[in-house]
């Protein structure tokens, strides 16, 4: 049987085919769970979160209007589905790491040597709300005036966690510089 | 190329495009979820289809019925009436001589005619000559006589000029006082006139029966005469589709006055009505972009109270089916619960070192009203049962009017002043809110002649979102009330 390409398979799960809705979550499952990855506390919320994900877009693929990026359209469901998970399980207290950090710079060239595993670690190391700003501001390329309007805050704490986030992150890579030297 | 740019690119290039190892439980979760949804939604099609369809089947059917069969007895059509009341006369006659079972006869005689008309105007041009031997009471002569003629240039069609005239004289006499009643001598005594229309399928009036009661009975307590005059006005008689009962007629049993009955339909109510509102408000969006704000819109609400009160004009097309309409205000007070940044709490050791700090979502609460001023319309069919009636209502609701006042969460999740909306920005909320479906159904209990109490339990749909145009959360209503109030008949007895 020939493979379908992404139109056949979008109509397809328009209609509600069971093989076509399979076939979109095959190619989109692997990604979409890095994202729901860098959202979650742990594994299993996160398989959660890609879940739902998938429900919400097989749900509203009628409303894609194909005028952007499928790809695209399925992440920003999964985005908002995780953030919506964040808000419904709502992690009442929030520890927040006040401690000053002293580090040395880090090389650009250097920090290429880490794998995505382990950059996944550190941004899990992060409290909630600075990885959350961190993941949307840095590696989706929302704004702050998206982010505050998604996360609920005002615009001024998601740019002071997302300082905040980077000096972290910062720290972590030094200590795993550190321990590799 | 600064530092934080450089964190940035890197979790950015290697993470962004990250495929993690997806376990293949998770498929087969979303497969049965999707399967239980596909169920869940086909149940909620057919309940909401097999809902509305009832609703239209009804309201058409109603109309259809009431345009179609406006019958003298709702459970007789014109066409049988004639045979019902044969058997229906032969056995008062032969059963006794009281005065009810004459006071009966009367008006069955009038409803008689009102069939028998039918039928001669059915047969064209022939002649009726009847001689109800079973209407023959003591002294009674009951003759109905009819005659008619095609004077069509067609020759073809019962067009005919016409006049029948019917008299009919029924002398009753009394068991129990053994009175022989006469006709003569009625002028000083009460009378009462029932007439009785006939139209055609355009409407136009074509026939006119009269009768005239008049009681001559010793106390002025019973109807013992009675005399009917058929006139047929219109040139052009086709199928007629409406009959319409006497303005009056008169019932009772032997040992009581008969009691005069106005026309059982046409009559006037007014209504005042008021009670609690359960409001449901929906809110989605089609930009699947803000599925945050809805949700925390709808998750912010919550609906403090509502209410409403109306004033209700009830006009009876016929017997049992009724249209109302009037006008209702409608208010909706809620409050909705905003988070307002967070309680931060510090904790610090002895050596006075802060060790963490934790923080709470912070909330505050706002007002929010709605206010709707509706023009309802509906179609109500009515059961009886002693004192007891029951109304199914169901029609539409225009509204007229709709206003917000109070504070709601903008697009970036902040509070807003509705009344102080930025004049640049789309002003969300719609003045017209469109028509809702009405549903209702009313218990009510005779309290006296004119007056009547009720309840009436109801839901009503909004059928289109209250936001404007342009704004795209959009939020409709499901509204559940539960009425109370009072109807009073003004229509004269």
């Amino acid at each position: 049987m020939q493979p379908l390409n992404l139109n056949e398979i979008i109509e397809g799960c328009q209609s509600n085919d069971r093989d076509c809705q399979k076939a979109l979550y095959d190619k989109y499952a692997a990604t979409m769970l890095g994202v729901c990855q860098r959202f979650a506390r742990h594994n299993q919320e996160a398989e959660d979160m890609l879940h739902d994900g998938f429900i919400q877009v097989f749900e509203n693929i009628d409303q894609y209007n194909r005028l952007g990026s499928f790809g695209s359209w399925v992440r920003r469901l999964m985005i908002n589905t995780c953030l919506n998970h964040i808000r419904r399980f709502s992690y009442q207290k929030e520890l927040i790491g006040i401690e000053e950090m002293q580090m040395a710079r880090v090389d650009p060239e250097v920090m290429q040597q880490f794998s995505e595993k382990e950059l996944l670690k550190m941004i899990d190391k992060l409290p909630l709300g600075y990885k959350h700003v961190f993941n949307l501001y840095a590696i989706e390329g929302y704004n702050h005036r998206e982010i505050a309007a998604m996360l609920g805050i005002e615009e001024g704490t998601s740019r002071s966690q997302l300082l905040k986030a980077r000096k972290l992150l910062k720290k972590f890579i030094s200590n795993a510089l550190s321990t590799l030297i | 190329m600064k530092e934080k740019n450089l964190i940035d690119r890197l979790f950015k290039e290697k993470l962004y495009n990250y495929r993690a190892e997806h376990p293949e439980h998770v498929w087969d979760g979303i497969e049965k979820t999707l399967s239980d949804l596909e169920k869940t939604s086909s149940g909620t099609k057919w309940m909401l289809m097999g809902f509305w369809g009832a609703v239209v089947t009804l309201t058409i059917g109603g109309i259809f019925w009431y345009f179609s069969f406006g019958s003298p007895n709702p459970n007789l059509s014109p066409e049988d009436s004639s045979i019902a009341l044969d058997k229906k006369t032969k056995q008062k006659a032969s059963s006794s001589n009281s005065i009810l079972s004459e006071k009966q006869m009367a008006s069955d005689i009038s409803t008689a005619l009102s069939a028998n008309v039918d039928e001669a105007m059915s047969t064209s041009s022939a002649q009726i000559e009847k001689d109800n031997s079973s209407l023959r009471t003591n002294s009674t002569v009951n003759r109905i006589s009819k005659s008619g003629s095609d004077l069509s240039p067609m020759n073809g069609k019962t067009n005919m000029v016409h006049t029948n005239q019917i008299d009919q004289t029924i002398e009753a006499s009394n068991n129990t006082s053994n009175v022989s009643l006469k006709k003569n001598n009625t002028n000083d005594l009460p009378t009462k006139d029932t007439e009785t229309y006939y139209y055609n399928e355009s409407g136009k009036r074509i026939a006119t029966s009269s009768s005239l009661h008049q009681d001559v009975s010793p106390n002025n307590d019973g109807i013992n005469l009675l005399r009917s005059d058929f006139s047929i006005l219109s040139s052009t008689p086709s199928k007629f589709i409406s009959f319409r009962l006497p303005k009056s007629y008169y019932k009772g049993d032997p040992d009581d006055c008969m009691e005069m009955i106005e026309k059982p339909f046409r009559r006037q109510y007014i209504e005042l009505l008021s009670g609690p509102v359960k409001a449901n408000r929906l809110f989605y969006s089609t930009d699947s972009t803000l599925q945050n704000n809805v949700i925390n819109r709808s998750q912010s609400e919550k609906v403090k109270n509502a209410y409403f009160i109306g004033l209700r004009y009830v006009w009876n097309l016929n017997r049992d089916v009724a249209l109302k309409t009037g006008i209702t205000f409608t208010k909706i007070n809620e409050k909705m619960t905003y988070q307002d940044g967070f309680n931060v709490v510090v904790e610090t050791n002895k050596a006075g070192d802060t060790v963490r700090i934790t923080r709470d979502p912070r909330f505050k609460i706002k007002d929010n009203y709605y206010s709707f001023v509706d023009l309802p319309i509906t179609l109500s069919y009515t059961w009886r049962k002693n004192k007891f009636f029951f109304d199914f209502n169901s029609g539409l609701n225009l509204n007229l009017y709709a206003h917000q006042t109070g504070f709601f969460y903008d697009l970036y999740n902040t509070d807003k002043t509705v009344t102080a909306f930025d004049a640049s920005e789309v002003y969300p909320f719609k003045h017209f809110a469109g028509i809702s479906l009405l549903m209702s159904g009313t218990i009510g209990y005779y309290l006296g002649y004119n007056t009547s109490m009720f309840f009436e339990p109801g839901v009503r749909y909004f059928t289109t979102t209250l936001s404007s145009k342009d704004y795209p959360i959009k939020q409709k209503y499901v509204n559940y009330r539960m009425s109370i109030g009072v109807r009073y008949q003004f229509t004269k007895k």
